[in-house]
């Protein structure tokens, strides 16, 4: 306990005798997590587009006419159970019919003429508004196409499969920039911590004269990795609060449609921790590797 | 208490720096080690220090052979050995009061300890005046005065000291000589490396003699 309270007084120490350098390290951190966090919040808004647009989105089950009653129940109950599944409700040959000719269209006009009614049964089954929804859907759709007494499956295919091209496309550049950022920020702490230890070189010899054991000695530079990762991400999305204020009705302004009813999404607070958490870790990291270093060249 | 068998250490020179020296070092002696430039009085109280590794032979320090301490676990056996430089090596940016604080509070005492501590060996010295001068802002002989402070804090039992009269004059030589003698007195063993054949013969202490790395004379064995 004496120790760590010793470690955090050098900790102090350090950050004061060298504030240039630790200034330096935190805003090119700043700057690496500000744009790991507006991918992130980039990533947040095509989600949250993704549910909108899944709670809009319906599949048409339409059914064989020989289909009996028990065998609709059980394709019914079938399809309630599906996790992606929000609600299933029937529309009846005569309902189809209904709805057709409320249209009041000419081929509505035409139908009248007919003495049968040609219009299918279908089930109506609406999805939860979740962005799983999008990948499971074509599976969904595969699977209820293979029942019996199903004879098409409708929705809408074309702008679906679109949409996931582009959230694959956004997750496989989420993890690059995110690895990326990630190997910049080993590199920006342990290169700081790098240059501080070198700095401070007659100052470590002293205290291994003095008998501080390596946990000592290196505690304070893990600490300043971890302070200096997590103060690049604490400014960082302050960097980004600002931004939106400030440009934030604008994009709402240009892009309203696109967002939807509930606007722009700022990142969320499990994200935000997350990213902090991130940002202390690897910040810890940057220093281990450079200590690794130290202490490899070093005895004792 | 300290014990060297057979002892080798080679750099990278065709005469080892120490060669086959065996020594054996009693609780409470005071040991002067001496002998010209180059004979190998540094490397041997560098190996004791654990600062450079032994490359034939056995040290035992307080029980313990330090071939065999590894490295993450040197700090145990310096929290038992004070060191005193010829070139002092205080901290230049840190008071002369946060220099000798520095030793306690590594070894885990609390803040309250380390400053009582820190202010004894102070008073020790004759320095508790000049606590919150820097280094640079003390005479040489201050200085020296200050690394021993920091040496005797936490009381280790050994005090190595490598030629910390080097850099003094006469009249400052004598008045370490006398603080170190102070030391030893209230039952510290001392090792002190020094060629001043003045201040050995006025300290009347054991005399180790070495030359070329090996081990010529050791007179006063005892005392």
């Amino acid at each position: 306990m004496n120790q760590l309270g010793f470690c955090l007084e050098e900790l102090a120490r350090h950050l004061r005798e060298h504030r240039g350098v630790v200034t330096a390290a935190v805003v090119t951190m700043t700057l690496a997590f500000l744009l790991l966090s507006l991918f992130l919040m980039l990533w947040v808004n095509v989600q949250a587009m993704t549910g909108a647009a899944t709670e809009e989105l319906a599949l048409q089950v339409y059914l064989r006419d020989e289909m009996d009653a028990a065998e609709r129940e059980r394709l019914k109950e079938k399809l309630t159970r599906e996790p992606v599944v929000q609600s299933v409700s029937f529309v009846s040959k005569e309902d189809a019919l209904a709805r057709f000719k409320a249209q009041g269209d000419e081929q509505a006009a035409l139908l009248g003429g007919l003495e049968t009614n040609p219009l299918p049964a279908s089930f109506e089954v609406r999805l939860r508004p979740d962005p799983a929804v999008m990948a499971e859907l074509p599976n969904l759709v595969n699977r209820v196409q293979a029942e019996s007494g199903v004879e098409l499956v409708r929705y809408g295919q074309e702008w679906v499969g679109r949409f996931r091209v582009v959230l694959s496309f956004l997750y496989a550049l989420g993890l690059g920039v995110g690895a990326v950022m990630a190997v910049a920020v080993v590199a920006i702490v342990s290169n700081t911590i790098r240059f501080l230890i070198d700095a401070r070189r007659n100052d470590i010899a002293v205290l291994k004269i003095v008998g501080a054991s390596h946990g000592v000695i290196a505690l304070p530079y893990v600490l300043e990795g971890v302070f200096l990762g997590a103060s690049g991400v604490l400014l960082a999305i302050g960097g980004m609060a600002g931004l939106i204020a400030w440009f934030g009705p604008m994009l709402e302004a240009a892009g309203g449609f696109l967002l939807g009813r509930s606007g722009l999404h700022f990142l969320p607070l499990h994200l935000m921790a997350s990213l902090l958490a991130a940002g202390a870790v690897l910040g810890g990291i940057g220093s281990a590797v450079a200590l690794r270093r130290h202490f490899g060249m070093t005895t004792g | 208490m300290i014990q060297l068998y057979h002892v080798t250490k080679r750099y990278r020179r065709p005469i080892p720096a120490l060669n086959d020296v065996t020594l054996q070092i009693d609780k409470g002696e005071f040991v002067c080690v001496t002998g010209p430039s180059g004979a190998g009085k540094t490397t041997l109280l560098k190996l004791v220090f654990c600062e450079e590794q032994v490359d034939q032979g056995q040290i035992i320090v307080l029980g313990r052979n330090i071939a065999r301490v590894p490295s993450r676990q040197v700090h145990t056996i310096r929290r038992s050995i004070g060191m005193v430089y010829q070139d002092f090596r205080l901290l230049t940016t840190r008071s002369l009061f946060d220099n000798v604080l520095l030793v306690p509070r590594v070894a885990g005492h609390a803040p309250s300890e380390s400053h009582q501590r820190t202010l004894t060996a102070l008073r020790l010295v004759g320095l508790e005046h000049k606590r919150a001068a820097l280094p640079g802002e003390l005479s040489a002989g201050e200085q020296q005065r200050a690394c021993i402070a920091r040496a005797l804090v936490n009381e280790p039992p050994i005090l190595l000291a490598d030629e910390p009269t080097g850099n003094l004059d006469e009249e400052l030589t004598w008045e370490i000589g006398a603080l170190l003698q102070k030391i030893h007195l209230k039952g510290t063993t001392v090792i002190l490396a020094t060629h001043n054949r003045g201040l050995i013969t006025r300290l009347g202490c054991r005399v180790v003699t070495l030359k070329d790395g090996g081990l010529v004379k050791d007179e006063g064995s005892g005392r």
